[in-house]
């Protein structure tokens, strides 16, 4: 049994919250302790799980935000601002108009078209910089685009606001069809796992039991990816017409939609896309709450997600069992990424086959923003035609494709295609462009740094292993390091970390160790 | 089939175990630090890695499968296991099987890489406990056990990554909410988790290399859940008590009080030698001398004699005191504490049933889907049953508490019936007449397995919760949701302790809770029944025995002429046919001569029966008082022999525990100076008194026992190896009776009581110049009159006698947190310090009795069960001041 156990039984709670958003809300430790049947030590364990419960200010330190240019200098401008230093969060999700700042409330970045130096010397004592409110470019290197239908410019019919979702969007088939349509379309996960989606849904839906949930996976924690971002905010309906869909397919009657904590307008937005769909009669009698994140990378991960929304400090569980059998309290429950089920909705709908993914573009690029492809188009038209190839001055070296657990690329293999089994590690499909100004030792500190910061220290080998990759002094100790988080890591944060820095020993072992 | 290092070995027939369980079934060695038997596979430690099918993969947590090949033994293997535990040793410093591991795998920390202790790794605070984090890998056994055993969320882990580590929260340990279980302590793999028994036994090693270490499984002589314990010792000393792994009863789980609260045993106020008064004083004396004075004024005041057995010692003695008393002495004067804690629970549950004893197991607690917890709190005074309600109740049971206090069950419970002291009469009828009048009856099993039934549905269909609402304190609602829940899940499982017997109508609550069960058809099947929750650790056997004055070894009665020939043949002595005193008519023959002599088998009659000055004017009127026990107490002051006995540890023998489980008691060190054990005592005494046993042994004793006892007849030393045989036992070979009344109830057909309230003379709420029910009872740390439980460091966890008393009833009464209060009745005076707490409802007070200078029961009364003669601890009316 689990410490939130004992808090379930007071409050089985789906609106009701729990230790985490008591403690995001602001109540003290011993009031959360009183109102959550909980011991002082596992409120501070929870606490001190989640980095944003602490409102603290913040600089972003992603992929694209760390290398941006005029990075630095607004560390520097920070530093001179906060003499007492000034935290760190790990992607906002505004990697296309780096570096980005945390309010500890609301993302900021520089104003379009103008330059990191102007922006930081404009900051007075009285004038805090504004948020950052411009529309993701969205491009479709695709005739028909599935995820981005809506986006595109010159869309036939604009996304629905949140507010005024539009009847057709959830206009669903009964759930068997859905199932069958998912499955003829060869659908797999976008969340990065590429798991078969049907296959997860059967085995939900088949699954003895008396109540069902279904979870969109909306903790976008990998540095370089904004899809879900940009979904949830432009396109809310897309998503929770897809989550009604997985509902209907698995028989579910519950669903959450998990926004995390650096996306606050994605939350606000859904939030009010739920309420909108909700009055309209539109959620076909399933109970869909919005759960808001706290801060913390491993709880994409599915099962620690489930931590998470049962309250807890967001670790992965041991699998088997698998969620699909027992998830949420115990219940049979889909997790499914929010990319994945604006597809869903799409093929729910039209039956259209899974042949496309969405590229977060940013970094060395003229014309950051997401990026439709087909499956199977070679990365390079992807990085010169979707998102108007290197920026000025810039010589393109490498890319960090799906994040900090995804590959590193170099320029020279551009042409590799974009397709999960072309270039494992794809994942959630990030992709930040590093040019000569980013060594690869910088690139490798930056994914050490990273590793350190968001292993959750659940198993011994990635707690011990990513908190040593700094000091390794030579190839043969970092390979001892990476050999034990490969063979000994309990879920994919341990086992993905070795890969994009593989990839760098491979392609610039001799830069590494100077 | 699987193959394990080249072994092939049979799939397991549970298809729920681990890769590490047919590995180590298979005879491989596999390291695995955060694995443990009673937790759920974690995983955390990933050193249980073996390759399954070509992949590396933890054992622990990887289920087996049929065909695997499994190596735990590869150079890819090993290399990872240096690499794992090189990094863990640039993290902590682990002793103990984590340590001796690493050390084997060959693993190596660069020493100048650990970092320095984070403040508040070293803790030292606790009475028991220590913690020295510096040792800790996290592989959080003590967290899952806290959690997965004993269910008190103490420890959690906090930080993330590199910078976890286990925390207790804000202070010092010993200010946490732990409750000195102990279970942490025995999981952890490093010593970063140990206590005071470990590190004395550690220094004793040192310095005592050449004294023989020894390690002895028994079972705990507290209360009675019966664990099993594995005792530690060197040369005579007791050093350290751990749970016995496996064991049915308690899968090594242990309380406060079993694991570290022996610390009486090497006390040096423990009773040595005989004393004798001479001219009004106690006085060392030799063995013969004090055995002839006994003899020598039995014999003078023949016919006037009574014995009190005692429920703390052993089957063995426990018969054999009664024999003596019966065969030797020519009395059925013999009775014992069970007449002041669960008589009625007998008398209830064998008027209804036939058989006076729990009709389940332990086990079955984990297959009810509702407990009802009816008067006990078990988290305190039965701590490892405690602990498997909590879990239960956590794993989705249904928990129905009837308590006046808010105990930690009731914290948990579905739903709390807050029951006013004194009325669970009319509570129990309302939720059996809303089982009856919403439907719920188990009409088929109540027609074919119960007598009594219409009239009784009749009879208790007028007894609504809204009838009763006022006089109960509890909502209708409530007891109406109460009931509901007990109506509609399949296994309804009811313990309940001395807040139903301890009361006027002690024996008819029983019944009452009887009629629930029957209700339901709950008896007799797993996962129901009604299970008293015993208090002492061998109580049940000392009713078994025949330490009652109506019955005969066996629940025979005394009346019955065939039995009685029966025993007579075998003792070769008379066996007197009129039934004898019940202790409080022991009492009361005393204050009117009648009785003159009594022989006390370790009870502290002065401080643990109700009207303590009562009990001592009492006494004092005998002219012989003899009394076997391991500590002076009240009640030795005013004896004329006192005989030094053996504890629990010093002896051989058997104990009954509340599930009719004989379960064995074996000597771990010798009794000090001159004590012997009781049963040696009382084989003395009935050679001095002229009928010598020549097998005074405890095997040859439960031979006797078995062949005269039906349900013993398969019970013996041989038989009981292990986790001992649930009575009945018919015949040798019989695998023992864990369900009673499973294809007919020993009277027949079970039986439905009408049972109307009759009100305590004590039952006035609210009136009346002594407007507080006081309700006495026990806390965690101590055991009844704690003469053992106050020698030790029990002590530092509690130090005296509290008074519970709502902030409604202390605020008028100027008492503070802390103060010293005065407890008032019409007997007498009591003194302790007021915790004020909403534990309590108002207008009832809760104290214990732990403390003789508290004397909690100068204050409790006269009032008795009418059916058993048990004393109303439970309800007696007082006033409160400071002072």
């Amino acid at each position: 049994m689990r410490l939130g156990d004992w808090a379930r039984r007071r409050a089985h709670v789906r609106d009701a919250g729990n230790a985490i958003t008591d403690l995001a809300a602001g109540f003290a430790d011993d009031e959360v302790a009183e109102r959550r049947g909980l011991r002082p030590a596992g409120v501070a364990g929870i606490r001190s799980f989640y980095e944003l419960l602490d409102r603290g200010a913040r600089v972003c330190d992603g992929t694209a935000c760390r290398f941006a240019p005029g990075a630095d200098a607004l560390r520097a401008r920070l530093a001179e601002l906060e003499p007492g230093g000034i935290g760190v969060v790990r992607c906002l999700g505004h990697c296309y108009a780096a570096p980005a700042l945390w309010s500890g409330r609301r993302v900021l970045v520089p104003p379009p078209g103008e330059d990191v130096q102007r922006w930081i010397e404009d900051w007075g004592a009285d004038a805090e910089p504004h948020d950052d409110l411009a529309p993701i470019p969205c491009v479709a290197l695709t005739p028909a685009p599935m995820i981005l239908r809506h986006l595109v410019p010159g869309a036939t019919r604009p996304a629905s606001p949140p507010a005024r979702p539009s009847a057709s969007e959830y206009d669903l088939p009964e759930g068997g069809a859905i199932l069958a349509a998912v499955d003829a379309a060869g659908l797999r996960g976008r969340g990065g796992a590429a798991f078969p989606t049907a296959a997860k849904w059967r085995a939900a839906r088949e699954t003895v039991a008396a109540e069902r949930w279904v979870v969109a996976n909306g903790d976008e924690g990998d540095p370089g990816a904004f899809i879900d971002r940009l979904l949830l905010e432009a396109d809310p309906h897309a998503v929770l017409s897809g989550l009604v869909a997985c509902a209907r397919a698995v028989r579910a009657r519950h669903a959450v939609v998990y926004v995390r904590a650096e996306y606050p307008r994605a939350l606000e937005t859904v939030r009010r896309a739920i309420a909108a769909a909700a009055d309209g009669g539109l959620l076909g009698g399933v109970e869909v709450t919005a759960v808001a994140g706290a801060g913390a990378y491993v709880v994409g991960e599915e099962t620690a997600l489930l931590e998470a929304i049962e309250g807890r400090r967001g670790e992965p569980r041991v699998k088997p069992p698998y969620p699909a059998q027992s998830g949420l309290w115990g219940a049979p429950t889909v997790v499914q990424n929010v990319e994945t089920l604006a597809a869903v909705s799409a093929i729910a709908r039209t039956g259209r086959a899974a042949r496309t993914k969405v590229l977060s573009v940013s970094g060395a690029v003229a014309r950051p923003g997401a990026v439709e492809v087909d499956l199977g188009t070679p990365l390079r038209r992807a990085l010169v035609e979707g998102a108007g190839g290197p920026r000025s001055g810039s010589r393109w070296t490498m890319a960090l494709v799906g994040g900090p657990l995804g590959r590193v690329v170099p320029a020279t293999d551009f042409d590799v295609a974009v397709d999960f089994n072309a270039l494992p590690g794809l994942g959630h499909g990030g992709v930040v462009v590093l040019d000569e100004r980013t060594s690869p030792r910088a690139l490798a500190e930056h994914l050490f740094e990273f590793a350190r910061a968001e292993s959750c220290g659940s198993c011994a080998p990635c707690r011990l292993a990513t908190r040593r990759l700094l000091e390794a002094r030579d190839l043969p100790q970092l390979e001892r390091l990476l050999d034990v988080l490969e063979t000994g890591s309990r879920c994919g944060f341990g086992l993905g970390v070795p890969r994009p820095i593989r990839d760098l020993v491979a392609h610039f072992g001799r830069e590494l160790f100077p | 089939m699987i193959t394990v290092d080249g072994r092939t070995i049979a799939p397991p027939a549970d298809g729920a175990r681990s890769v590490l369980h047919v590995c180590r079934a298979a005879g491989a060695e596999i390291p695995a630090f955060c694995a443990r038997d009673g937790l759920a596979p974690a995983g955390h430690c990933r050193a249980c890695l073996v390759e399954v099918d070509g992949a590396l993969v933890p054992a622990c947590t990887t289920p087996a499968r049929d065909g695997a090949v499994v190596r735990t033994r590869t150079p890819r293997l090993d290399g990872y296991r240096r690499a794992l535990g090189a990094l863990m040793l640039g993290e902590a410093a682990p002793q103990g099987a984590v340590g001796a591991a690493l050390a084997a795998w060959g693993a190596e920390a660069e020493a100048a890489r650990r970092p320095p202790a984070p403040p508040g790794s070293i803790d030292r605070t606790h009475p028991y406990l220590r913690i020295d984090l510096e040792k800790c890998i996290l592989c959080r056994n003590c967290v899952r056990t806290c959690e997965e055993v004993q269910g008190c969320f103490v420890l959690a882990v906090t930080g993330r990554g590199a910078s976890s580590r286990i925390t207790w929260g804000p202070g010092a340990f010993a200010d946490s909410a732990c409750v000195a279980c102990g279970a942490c302590v025995a999981a952890c793999p490093t010593g970063a988790l140990t206590d005071v028994d470990r590190e004395r036994e550690a220094a004793e090693r040192r310095a005592r290399p050449e004294a023989p270490a020894r390690t002895v499984r028994t079972t705990c002589g507290y209360c009675g859940v019966g664990c099993q314990l594995e005792a530690h010792a060197i040369g005579n000393d007791l050093v350290r008590i751990d749970g016995v792994a496996d064991a049915a009863v308690n899968r090594g789980h242990l309380c406060v009080k079993g694991r570290y609260a022996h610390g009486w045993v090497r006390h040096p106020d423990r009773l040595t030698t005989p004393l004798v008064r001479r001219d009004g004083v106690l006085a060392p004396a030799t063995w013969d001398a004090a055995l002839a004075r006994v003899a020598a004024e039995l014999a003078r005041l023949r016919g006037a004699v009574a014995g009190l057995a005692s429920a703390r010692c052993t089957n063995e003695e426990n018969y054999l005191f009664q024999k003596w008393l019966r065969g030797g002495l020519g009395t059925n004067d013999v009775d014992c504490c069970a007449r002041v804690c669960h008589a009625p629970s007998a008398h209830g549950m064998r008027a209804a049933f036939g058989t006076g004893a729990a009709t389940g197991s332990l086990d079955d607690l984990e297959r009810a889907d509702l407990i009802l917890v009816v008067g006990a709190n078990p988290t305190e005074a039965h701590p490892v049953t405690g602990a498997r309600i909590v879990q239960a109740a956590l794993r989705g049971a249904k928990l129905v508490v009837i308590d006046p206090r808010r105990t930690a069950l009731a914290e948990l419970a579905d739903v709390h019936l807050r029951v006013r002291p004194g009325a669970n009469v009319p509570l129990l009828n309302a939720l059996a007449s809303v089982l009856v009048e919403e439907g719920y009856a188990a009409r088929a099993f109540i027609a074919s397995r119960t007598e009594g039934w219409e009239a009784y549905a009749a009879f208790v269909r007028e007894h609504t919760p809204e009838r009763w609402a006022e006089v109960t304190g509890v909502p209708a609602a409530e007891v109406r949701r109460a009931a509901r829940l007990f109506g509609l899940v399949a296994r309804p499982l009811i313990v309940h302790g001395l807040g139903v017997t301890e009361h006027r109508q002690g024996s008819d609550a029983v019944e009452l809770i009887c009629n629930l069960a029957l209700l339901r058809g709950a008896v007799g099947r797993p996962g129901a029944g009604v299970n008293p929750l015993r208090g002492q650790n061998n109580v049940q056997g000392a009713a078994d025995m025949g330490c009652q004055p109506d019955l005969l070894p066996g629940y025979v009665p005394v009346s019955d002429a065939a039995a009685r020939a029966r025993f007579a043949a075998a003792w070769g002595r008379f066996v007197p046919s009129t039934p004898g005193r019940p202790l409080h008519e022991i009492l009361a023959a005393i204050r009117e001569g009648a009785i003159r002599a009594l022989i006390v088998q370790g009870e502290d009659l002065v401080q643990t029966d109700p009207n303590r000055d009562h009990v001592r004017e009492t006494l004092r009127r005998l002219e012989l008082l003899v009394v076997l026990e391991t500590f002076p107490t009240e009640t030795t002051k005013l004896a004329h022999v006192v005989l030094p006995a053996a504890g629990v540890f010093e002896k051989d023998g058997t104990f009954t525990n509340g599930e009719r489980r004989v379960q064995r008691v074996r000597r771990v060190v010798d009794p000090p100076g001159e004590a012997r054990a009781d049963l040696h005592i009382v084989a003395d005494l009935m050679a001095a008194t002229g009928w010598p046993q020549p097998h005074a042994r405890a095997d040859a004793v439960l031979d006797e026992i078995a062949s005269l006892v039906p349900a013993f007849a398969g019970v013996s030393f041989a038989a009981l190896e292990g986790d001992g045989l649930q009575w009945p036992v018919p015949a040798p070979g019989h695998p023992g009776t864990p369900i009673l009344h499973a294809d007919g109830f020993a009277r027949g057909r079970a039986r439905f009581h009408r049972v109307d309230f009759v009100p305590s003379p004590s039952f006035a709420p609210g009136v009346s110049a002594r407007p507080l029910a006081l309700v006495t009872g026990r806390v965690l740390a101590h055991y009844n009159g704690g003469s053992m439980t106050r020698r030790g460091g029990n002590l530092a966890l509690e130090d005296a006698d509290r008074l519970e008393i709502h902030p409604r009833d202390a605020a008028p009464r100027g008492v503070a947190e802390g103060d010293g209060v005065r407890v008032r009745s019409a007997h007498g005076e009591a003194r302790a310090r007021a915790r004020v707490t909403t534990r309590v409802p108002p207008g009832t007070v809760f104290l214990s009795f732990h403390f003789p200078e508290t004397a909690a029961n100068a204050v409790t009364g006269d009032v008795r069960d009418a059916a058993t003669g048990c004393p109303e601890y439970k309800l007696t009316p007082v006033e409160v001041e400071r002072g």
